[in-house]
């Protein structure tokens, strides 16, 4: 079994080097056959990597520890459905993952592209060929996870125990997932720049549609890296400014400037090069992450140990950068733009504002997250960039975004005039005062919460401003208030979409800002029968319970909670100890309520009876993860072809498809 | 419309500004605060990029309690940063010095935000200008007050799209 995924491997290393040369070649030769072959080449891949994959799989589950990856990242006592987090957690395995992922969603990306975008198809496969072919080189070069010991081991060394968790299936498939597919907006750019398209409009549609799933999925992996961190590792935070958290946050940041920049293209012909740039410094930045997290120069938790690839990586963006630049400005001279800036008050102008700040928080990300390579080198001084630097230094930005979230929608394309902006700033004005005005009443004298509150106000009156006045227009002309909205947001789904992401985005900076500002801390020691308070809680240690597993060694404590004169009921946090590696991982017990979140985690139990807990008071934490459900639902609506608009515009010649020989080429 | 939408509005963030309030009453005294803050600031030696309040290194947890020993003694806080610069180096700290090279680390952010400005600024500028220069270059070049809002939404994209071809 191993063998045969060895094979295939090897395969489809092949495969991915042939759909790269005649992927191109089509491309140039502008051959038809030629783009077909490549095409079927290339998705001839995802299944042979199915095939190494449950070759490997199929190696954790039956305990074959001659597989040399197996042997590190498992041992007989690991469970079997940790296989399939196995199969990633560890370097070699992680960039099968990737690859296997990549070709899978390149496969129907490509797919797409070609049934819309004939001419620019077959260079875009040959971009996306190549990343592929990058990654299985990498592979079978320098970390194959199919690799075998002369002599099998007798169990293996097992898995770090802090991965061994319900998160672990979810938050690193996304985040890799995410980053990875950077890749598809990036090849569909480059391949439309390659093919002499770039100036016409017609790689919009595609290039939004998959920058967007990234987008999605780079926001998913981070919002449940950022759940899993808070309900598991047990300090009460849930963002770290780590390294790798932050090569993670800097596509996001990129990506995000793109997708709605990637709007005022579709509108109105602008934008055209500083699209390309924005793709391009997206791409660069994910692969920048791949980079830091593979054994890269700065130290992070996030780090696959013990790996010098990260410099491959990284001569590899470099190479990248360099080329996609090359590209860009050869062919420069046709990314002029349709038409200028009809005014500077404008919607227009209104996203380059914002694509500029997205671009600045990201490079002031990446400034420190590398300063302390650059101070070494420089003046040999050693130190570390961590948390309050990034908070101080990022936290004016973002609060910016958000005041630019709430006037950008409001601002009409083209042209505003004073009265329109009066009337459509005059509510949101109103509400951010009164909430000046309460939240100093109800005694905030933080300045930078009550400026985060009056900012997120403006940007909530906003959104449901444009919400109720579609709604109410609808209305009017007889349809009832339920159907009204529904069909509102029907009509124009890119827009009333990203209304419903900002409002998330709102709620996780109401979230971040009550819980970074106005949480509580405190270490209690305490031993059972002990009671104590804090705030209106109180929370009393009943006991604490061992239990002996074969890998590890649980401490339960139980305590009965009071939130004021509410009985609450039993809290369990733990903290299990792995003597094998040394490792303590804790586990707090939350009770979660719309205002805060009463979180107790174990810090250590001694051996006279005590014990040192934590108890942490956050408020409005809930508030964040149910933003996740509703970003992802605005993003989802904002996706969903608009066949209305389609419907109506029927009589219209379409400009997405170039009609050529090619273009029916299947 | 306007009533009806202010009132819920502020009611909301009345809502959530007196949860932060609630927490804000000083449940936890100003010294456990100081702690918390110093064991926010100071790294964790073997445990890169995480701080001690962050880890459950067992030398986090030592740390973390010389650290409530230092503040109960009355050091303040930079005499407090000062002891473990001094047994760790300036890596320790999390935040880096207003000072000597560091000083750069915190004067680039500011100093590429008025970089931005004057990048938009310029940019939006260039655009405008080109506009001008080449006069309204499409044919539909209403004026701004002609037609409502509503109604440009409605048929720009469609006039957008036609012109386009």
């Amino acid at each position: 079994m191993v063998e045969l995924g060895q094979i295939a491997l090897i395969l489809s290393f092949m495969m991915a080097g042939y759909s790269t040369i005649v992927g191109f070649a089509g491309g140039m030769l502008n051959g038809r056959d030629l783009a077909a072959s490549a095409r079927w080449g290339f998705y001839s891949i995802s299944p042979l990597l199915l095939l190494a994959t449950a070759a490997l799989i199929y190696a954790f589950v039956i305990n074959d520890f001659s597989v040399k990856y197996v042997a590190e990242n498992s041992n007989i006592a690991m469970p079997k459905a940790y296989a399939w987090v196995a199969f990633y957690s560890g370097n070699a395995g992680s960039l099968l993952y990737i690859s296997l992922a990549f070709s899978i969603m390149a496969g129907i990306a490509i797919r797409i592209v070609n049934s819309k975008l004939p001419y620019t198809s077959p260079y875009a496969l040959g971009v996306m060929s190549m990343v592929l072919l990058f990654f299985l080189a990498v592979i079978l070069f320098l970390a194959n996870p199919l690799d075998q010991h002369q002599v099998p081991l007798e169990d293996g060394q097992g898995m770090n125990p802090l991965l061994i968790h319900f998160g672990m299936f979810i938050h690193p498939p996304f985040q890799m997932l995410g980053l990875i597919s950077v890749a598809l907006p990036f090849s569909i750019a480059i391949g439309a720049l390659l093919a002499g398209r770039g100036g016409r409009d017609e790689w919009v549609d595609q290039g939004r549609l998959w920058g967007m799933v990234s987008w999605l999925l780079l926001t998913t992996g981070l919002l449940l890296g950022a759940w899993w961190a808070y309900t598991i590792l047990g300090w009460g935070g849930y963002w770290a400014w780590d390294p790798v958290e932050n090569s993670a946050l800097m596509p996001w940041l990129a990506m995000t400037a793109f997708v709605h920049s990637i709007m005022v293209q579709k509108r109105r012909g602008m934008f055209r090069m500083w699209n390309m740039v924005l793709i391009i410094v997206s791409f660069a930045m994910a692969q920048m992450g791949m980079f830091i997290n593979r054994g890269g120069p700065v130290p992070s938790v996030h780090s696959f140990a013990e790996s010098t690839m990260g410099w491959v990586f990284l001569a590899v963006m470099a190479a990248t950068l360099f080329i996609s630049v090359a590209i860009f400005i050869f062919r420069y001279d046709t990314l002029k733009s349709r038409s200028g800036l009809d005014s500077i008050i404008s919607r227009e102008s209104a996203f380059l504002a914002q694509n500029v700040l997205f671009l600045l928080i990201a490079l002031v990300t990446l400034w420190g997250t590398i300063f302390p390579i650059f101070s070494e080198a420089v003046d040999d001084t050693t130190m570390t960039i961590g948390q309050p630097f990034f908070n101080k230094v990022n936290g004016p930005l973002m609060l910016l975004l958000i005041l630019l979230m709430g006037i950008g929608p409001v601002l009409p394309w083209r042209k505003a005039g004073w009265v329109s902006i009066n009337k459509m700033l005059r509510l949101p004005f109103v509400v951010a005062s009164l909430v000046l005005i309460s939240s100093l009443i109800s005694g905030i004298t933080q300045y930078w919460v009550l400026i985060s509150f009056v900012v997120c106000s403006v940007s909530i009156t906003t959104v449901c401003q444009e919400l109720i006045r579609g709604t109410r227009s609808r209305h009017s002309h007889g349809e009832n208030w339920v159907l009204s909205f529904f069909s509102l947001i029907g009509a124009n789904r890119p827009r009333y979409g990203g209304y419903i992401v900002h409002l998330s985005i709102v709620m996780l900076a109401i979230g971040i800002t009550a819980s970074s500002f106005y949480d509580v801390q405190k270490d209690v020691v305490m031993k059972p029968g002990d009671s104590e308070v804090l705030g209106k809680y109180t929370f009393k240690y009943i006991d604490v319970s061992e239990k002996t597993y074969s890998d590890r060694m649980e401490e339960t404590a139980k305590f009965q909670v009071w939130s004021g004169d509410n009985y609450i009921g039993y809290m369990y946090p733990y903290r299990a100890v792995y003597p094998e590696f040394q490792i303590a991982a804790t586990r707090g017990a939350i009770h979660s309520t719309i205002l805060e979140d009463f979180y107790l985690v174990p810090s250590e139990f001694q051996e006279d009876g005590q014990a040192v807990f934590r108890v942490l008071i956050n408020p409005l934490v809930l508030w964040m993860w149910a933003a996740g459900p509703v970003l992802i639902l605005g993003t989802l609506i904002s996706l969903s072809p608009n066949n209305r608009g389609h419907r109506k515009r029927v009589s219209l010649p379409s400009m997405d498809v170039d009609q050529s020989p090619l273009g029916r080429a299947k | 419309m306007r009533l009806s939408l202010i009132s819920p509005l502020s009611l909301l963030f009345l809502f959530l500004s007196t949860a932060c309030f609630a927490a804000n009453s000083d449940f936890v005294s100003k010294e456990e605060k100081k702690i918390n803050h110093l064991n926010g600031v100071l790294m964790c030696p073997v445990c890169p990029g995480e701080s001690i309040d962050q880890s459950q290194n067992e030398i986090a947890s030592n740390m973390r309690m010389i650290v409530k020993g230092l503040v109960e003694e009355g050091k303040s806080e930079d005499e407090i940063k000062a002891y473990f610069v001094g047994r760790y180096g300036p890596v320790i700290l999390l935040e880096p010095a207003t000072s000597g090279i560091s000083l750069y680390a915190w004067i680039i952010p500011p100093v590429a935000l008025g970089f931005a400005i004057i990048v938009v600024i310029v940019a939006l500028g260039v655009m405008r200008r080109k506009q001008k220069s080449t006069g309204p270059d499409q044919p539909y070049n209403l004026r701004a007050e002609a037609i409502s809002i509503e109604e440009k939404e409605k048929y720009f994209p469609v006039i957008d799209r036609i012109s386009n071809e």
